[in-house]
């Protein structure tokens, strides 16, 4: 029995720090990878498909979200079995009880509204454990397992569920944190085969037979290995579970460090983003440390200014990043300053160098940095003369 | 640059000059529009004007009604060269420069304009040529100095270097404008910025809100969910409560019921009880009612006995004391007689006394009356009172006198007797006395048988005679009326009324003695009316004797009581001694057998004390008398009382018995005893049977279980009104959900935050840019500001100085970094150059171009030509001002062109030229 096991479309989920026209489209992007885990499952010929919750981004989406959700799915040649996470609970405001779902669900699309066993196709069934708040107090897939007996023969049961795993959340008290003994347990006891979960975005196997799927496209910087589908087969005789991931995410969020002391560095960080490719969907965080000079500094301002036209997202990571820029004896030296231009360099030349080691971390510029930008201004003002 | 030598020819009103320049200051002199200013300008025209020009510039120099080409001609030495330059317009127009050194030249034409502006520029500042020029009428204005790049390089040369940015400083502010006002305020992008982030913060906190509030619905939702299914349960569970409590008051029912029923079986049998009880009371009651009247009717009797006895005595007593009273009473009656009696007697006595007394004075008082009648009378007789014996004697005397003076006059006898013979004078018979006497009259002697002689009187004189007679007279007829013969039977007669008088007076005395203020008619009439009572007493005291005396022969008859003496024992003790009270009684009004006033006074005493006496014994019989009658009456009283109680109590216990014996026929006392018996045992055992039902009932607990359904039936009605508001809670939550969920929150608050991240992005970039380009201009421009400052501090030195040696050491300018002045201090007061008067302001600019001209190194200087200024009117200013231009002209090349000779004459080492017109 074959299936794709996928969770977190966060269907209706956008990133802030896109512009409008690249919001846009990554909006679209997340629709997009859906219709390519349709695309994977008939190129697999895989029985099904089950989503293991937060579907969509939040019972507060506009409800049009509803019906080109149901647009991407009718592609679809399999059932598709969708389990309420903690973004889209069951509760009172949930968006598979709204008018816009119910009235127009596809046939082959079933929601998971309980935990009992779902025959979702003629020798599978799926066991779920669906939200049904925001904060649940117990493990709900311990729970939904709990009366679960032995498959019957030639029957694939799987766990679907959604939440953190014990083994990955620090927070060791967390009530709601899925068991990873127990559900170990439920497998090795012949109950299921298989558990499939959501919620961490990144695909991971926390144990043999217990996967993340993670999220089919990137949500975050943070992820690590977003932007799969997972293709499982289980041969329910010898419970055999194996696991191959797909790709169908196009987006990457990456975090581009570099340390830069020269006009060399700036060179190489400029080539290196040069080299990304489909750098429409790619957003770049600079993580950048180092000291340069105020000429260096231009030059890296003009290759980011250029870069930054090109990629969805280019900033620099203001956390992550600490570049000193200070002048250095060639900078101003053939922009023929003298009199008293000379003594206003010289003076902010003291400034920017003052306290350059104590960076401040609030969001307000520091004296030095203001005078390192007055400087880098000085630079093309006086250079743009010329 | 300096000029040496200036030549005009036909230019305007000037045929031909030449003006040689000394190296310091030139004064050139002309007449006003001949010539003086034509210097200036025909070296302006020469540097500007090509020969070839025929501009207005150029006309206006031309002679006028001559047809000839005004001509300038300029010796100079600028750099290294030596030159002369000479151009004539209009007519016959030519241009020649000759360059004599350091390398001889020629040119002509424009190649000589050309030429000649190309060594002005290599050699002379022109911007700093044409400022050092006033033209006539320009003066009020400052020349423009902040681009004359000789200055500047002047300047320089003594603050340091400054360098030219004027471009990167456009660029600079150009950049700043971008994100500042001129105001230093935010504009544009950057302005705007804060606003949206604001805004948009604002809408991203209200959607948040919004959002959250969904939240709480949802999770209200899920908790009135959690209430419903809780109340649901509840509510079964309430209502099965209910029935349970219902059931159990129910029972409680039955319980109550026998409770009652047993109370109500108490409450008879102790009724029935208490019946029995008290019957039987009520038959010993009448036992012992019968005995009590027995006892009564004996005691009654008892006490009539006592009673009658106490009567008997009690009448017995009475008696006796009423006798004794009546004897008390005649007592007292017959001692208040003989004290009666006693007090007549007084009263007698005094009335005898008084009439006595009274008869006396009434006998006096007539024999005073007569007495004084008498003596009255006799005075009355006497007419001889004292005045008429004084009269008669008087006229005694007068007659004496007479006779005397007659006697004197008649003859004097003197007779004496000599023998026993008896000698008769007269009738009278002369005694041992001799006879003296004067003869009046005849006078005979006789002695008897012895003579007889007659004497007769001779005639007297007349006069003394009729005198005598008148005496006489007079004397006689005093004597007849008074009814005496002689003055001695006179004096006799008035002895005796005298007497008489003396006599009256005193009967009158006693009469008023005896009256005593009352007439003799009162006194006699009261007399009068004495008698009359004397006479009634008598007749009472007779009659009293008389009974007295029956008395006395009448032996005591009453036995007087033992210790209470009768009356006349009493005043018999009180007469003993003394005559007694039948001497008293018996005294005899008899003169000598009357008794004394103190006899009758004590007797009277004794008999009032007895009286008294009697009566209080009277009063104390009477009244002892009184107590036993009352004593009396009270005992019959009691006899009458007793007798009646006995009579009740033997009624009331005939009554007695018949009830008793009634009571008993009824019903007999031991069937009331049996049936007290009965009575109580069943009070007992029903009591017995209370007990049990009562504690039945409270072991049923009724108050907890009344309670338990109160309890069950509120909760029942709170239930079911909870229940309802979580329903209807149900619905409104659902209702504000649906509503929500259309909204699409999440989305427009992804699309805020969005908006809102670019906007801060956006801020953030700008405003670090807004802040470089801050720092970088305000840098800057303190920097410059301060170059500027010290560029102009030699400027402005110059100008203090030259402006102290014409103004005053107190003389200041301040000087923009334009090297324009900005104001003037003089006297204490600053003054904006502006607000300067017209005079001020030229003087300040002259200043200005001479401190500029100082300045400029004497080989890149250009010369000052001052034309004609207007400023200095005053003398001594004009004085102080000579002094600067001689000191100006030490270093740089000035001239002035005027049109009063006298006007710069005091400048020391000035050359004078004079131009005059043709």
């Amino acid at each position: 029995m074959r299936f794709i096991a996928t969770a977190d479309w966060q269907l209706g989920m956008t990133a802030r720090f896109l512009g409008d026209e690249a919001r846009a489209r990554f909006h679209q992007a997340r629709l997009d990878a859906v219709r390519r885990i349709g695309e994977v499952a008939v190129e697999t010929e895989a029985s099904f498909v089950v989503v293991c919750g937060d579907v969509f981004e939040s019972n507060q989406l506009d409800r049009a979200i509803i019906a080109k959700t149901f647009e991407a799915l009718r592609a679809f040649p399999v059932p598709v079995v969708l389990l309420p996470g903690n973004h889209d609970p069951l509760d009172a405001a949930s968006i598979y009880d709204a008018r816009a779902f119910l009235d127009r669900v596809p046939d082959h699309v079933h929601v998971l509204r309980d935990a009992a066993p779902f025959t979702v196709v003629e020798g599978a069934e799926i066991v779920g454990a669906p939200w049904f708040g925001k904060h649940p107090t117990r493990d709900l897939v311990a729970d939904a397992c709990s009366g679960l007996l032995p498959t019957p023969d030639g029957v694939v049961r799987v766990i679907a569920g959604h939440g953190v795993a014990s083994t990955l959340n620090p927070d060791r008290d967390a009530l709601a944190a899925i068991d990873v003994p127990t559900l170990t347990k439920v497998l090795d006891g012949g109950c299921a085969h298989v558990a499939v979960l959501g919620d961490r975005h990144s695909t991971t196997e926390i144990e043999p037979r217990i996967w993340y799927a993670g999220a089919p496209e990137v949500t975050a910087r943070v992820e690590d290995d977003p932007g799969n589908v997972l293709v499982v087969d289980v041969d329910p005789g010898s419970r055999d579970v194996s696991v191959v991931r797909r790709r169908v995410g196009r987006w990457s969020f990456d975090v581009v460090e570099e340390r830069l002391d020269s006009l060399e560095d700036v060179h190489r960080l400029a080539d290196r983003l040069r080299a990304i490719p489909d750098k429409e969907r790619h957003a770049i965080w600079l993580a950048l440390v180092g000291t340069l000079s105020t000429s260096s500094k231009a030059s890296l301002d003009s290759a980011l200014d250029d870069a930054g036209d090109l990629f969805a997202h280019l900033d620099l990571w203001e956390r992550h990043t600490d570049l000193a820029v200070l002048p250095d004896d060639h900078d101003f030296a053939d922009l023929g300053l003298s009199g008293f231009a000379q003594a206003a360099l010289d003076e902010l030349t003291a400034q920017a160098r003052s306290e350059a080691a104590a960076h401040e971390v609030s969001g307000e510029a520091g004296p030095e940095t203001v005078a390192q930008d007055a400087l880098s201004l000085l630079y093309r003002l006086a250079g743009a003369r010329r | 640059m300096r000029l040496v030598r200036v030549t005009l020819r036909n230019f305007r009103g000037v045929e031909e000059a030449t003006v040689t320049f000394a190296e310091g200051v030139t004064v050139v002199v002309g007449p006003n529009e001949t010539g003086k200013s034509s210097i200036a300008e025909a070296i302006r025209l020469l540097r500007t004007t090509k020969s070839s020009a025929r501009s207005q510039a150029v006309r206006n120099v031309q002679p006028v009604g001559r047809d000839v080409g005004p001509e300038a001609e300029i010796e100079l030495q600028t750099g290294p060269y030596d030159l002369v330059y000479r151009k004539r317009w209009l007519s016959r127009p030519i241009a020649e420069l000759d360059v004599r050194a350091p390398v001889p030249q020629q040119l002509s034409g424009d190649d000589a304009h050309q030429r000649f502006d190309a060594i002005l520029a290599e050699t002379v500042d022109v911007d700093l040529w044409n400022a050092l020029e006033v033209i006539q009428g320009q003066a009020l204005d400052q020349p423009s100095l902040a681009h004359i790049s000789a200055l500047q390089q002047a300047l320089d040369d003594s603050a340091g270097a400054t360098g030219d940015h004027d471009a990167l400083m456009a660029a600079v502010d150009t950049e700043y404008e971008h994100y500042f006002t001129p105001g230093g305020k935010p504009r544009g992008d950057y302005a705007t910025a804060a606003a949206t982030i604001a805004e948009l913060q604002a809408r991203a906190a209200a959607l948040r809100a919004r959002s959250a509030e969904m939240d709480r619905y949802v999770d209200e939702h899920h908790t009135n969910e959690q209430e419903f299914s809780r109340l649901s349960a509840l509510e079964v569970e309430t209502q099965a409560r209910l029935e349970r409590s219902e059931k159990a008051v129910r029972a409680l029912d039955s319980l109550r019921s026998e409770l009652t029923r047993t109370e109500d079986a108490v409450h008879t049998a102790e009724t029935g009880h208490l019946q029995a009880v008290r019957d039987l009371s009520a038959r010993q009651s009448l036992a012992d009612d019968l005995r009590g009247r027995s006892e009564a009717v004996e005691k009654a009797h008892v006490r009539l006995e006592a009673a009658t006895t106490a009567h008997d005595a009690a009448g017995r007593a009475a008696e006796e004391a009423r006798s004794a009273a009546a004897t008390a009473a005649d007592r007292a009656t017959e001692a208040r007689r003989a004290k009666d009696d006693a007090a007549e007697r007084v009263a007698r006595h005094r009335d005898l006394a008084e009439r006595d007394a009274l008869a006396h004075r009434v006998r006096r008082a007539r024999d005073a009356g007569t007495a004084q009648a008498r003596a009255h009378a006799e005075c009355a007789s006497i007419p001889v009172d004292d005045a008429v014996l004084a009269s008669l004697t008087e006229l005694a005397t007068t007659l004496r006198v007479a006779e005397g003076a007659r006697d004197a006059a008649a003859t004097r006898l003197s007779i004496r007797a000599l023998g026993p013979q008896q000698v008769r004078v007269g009738d009278e018979v002369l005694s041992e006395q001799p006879y003296v006497a004067a003869v009046l009259g005849e006078t005979r002697v006789v002695v008897e048988g012895v003579i007889d002689v007659v004497v007769s009187p001779g005639t007297p004189p007349a006069d003394l005679d009729r005198r005598v007679d008148d005496a006489r007279e007079a004397f006689e007829a005093a004597l007849r009326t008074s009814g005496t013969e002689s003055l001695e039977s006179a004096r006799v007669a008035h002895e005796r009324r005298r007497a008489a008088a003396a006599r009256r007076d005193a009967a009158q005395t006693t009469l008023a003695d005896a009256l005593d203020g009352a007439t003799l008619d009162e006194l006699e009439v009261r007399l009068a009316s004495l008698e009359v009572r004397l006479a009634s007493l008598e007749v009472r005291l007779a009659s009293l004797e008389q009974r007295l005396s029956a008395r006395e022969h009448q032996p005591e008859a009453s036995p007087a009581v033992a210790g209470d003496p009768g009356p006349e024992a009493a005043v018999a003790a009180a007469a003993a001694g003394d005559p007694g009270p039948e001497a008293a009684a018996t005294a005899d009004p008899r003169p000598g057998a009357v008794p004394s006033r103190e006899d009758l006074d004590l007797t009277y005493a004794v008999a009032r004390e007895a009286a008294a006496e009697a009566d209080a014994a009277a009063e104390r019989a009477r009244t002892a008398h009184e107590v036993a009658r009352d004593t009396l009456a009270t005992a019959a009283e009691t006899v009458v009382r007793a007798q009646q109680a006995l009579d009740g109590a033997a009624h009331e216990l005939e009554g007695a018995t018949a009830r008793l014996g009634a009571a008993r026929d009824e019903r007999s006392d031991d069937s009331l005893e049996e049936a007290v018996a009965v009575a109580s045992a069943s009070r007992e055992a029903s009591q017995t049977a209370r007990q049990a039902a009562r504690a039945a009932w409270e072991a049923a607990s009724p108050e907890t279980l009344a309670m338990e359904l109160d309890n069950a039936r509120a909760l029942v009605v709170r239930v079911d009104a909870e229940l309802d508001t979580a329903a209807a809670r149900r619905v409104e939550l659902a209702t504000l959900l649906e509503d929500r969920a259309t909204e699409g929150i999440h989305d427009a608050l992804i699309e805020v935050e969005a908006a809102l991240e670019r906007a801060q992005t956006t801020y953030a970039r700008t405003h670090r840019s807004a802040q470089a380009v801050h720092l970088l201009r305000a840098t800057l421009r303190s920097h410059r500001d301060e170059a500027q400052r010290q560029y102009v501090a030699p400027f402005k030195e110059r100008i203090d100085r030259m402006g102290q040696v014409v103004f005053g050491a107190d003389f200041q300018v301040t000087v923009g970094t334009d090297l324009a002045i900005e104001s003037r201090t003089l006297g204490g007061r600053t003054v904006p150059f502006g607000s300067l008067s017209g005079g001020a302001r030229e003087q300040l600019g002259v200043l200005g171009r001479l401190a500029c001209a100082q300045l400029v190194a004497a080989d890149k200087g250009a010369p000052v030509i001052l034309d004609d200024t207007m400023g200095f009117a005053d003398p001594d200013r004009l004085e102080q001002l000579a002094v600067v231009l001689n000191d100006v002209g030490r270093t740089a090349q000035v001239v002035l062109l005027t049109c009063q000779p006298t006007r710069f004459a005091s400048v020391g080492n000035a050359r004078t030229a004079r131009l005059v017109a043709s």
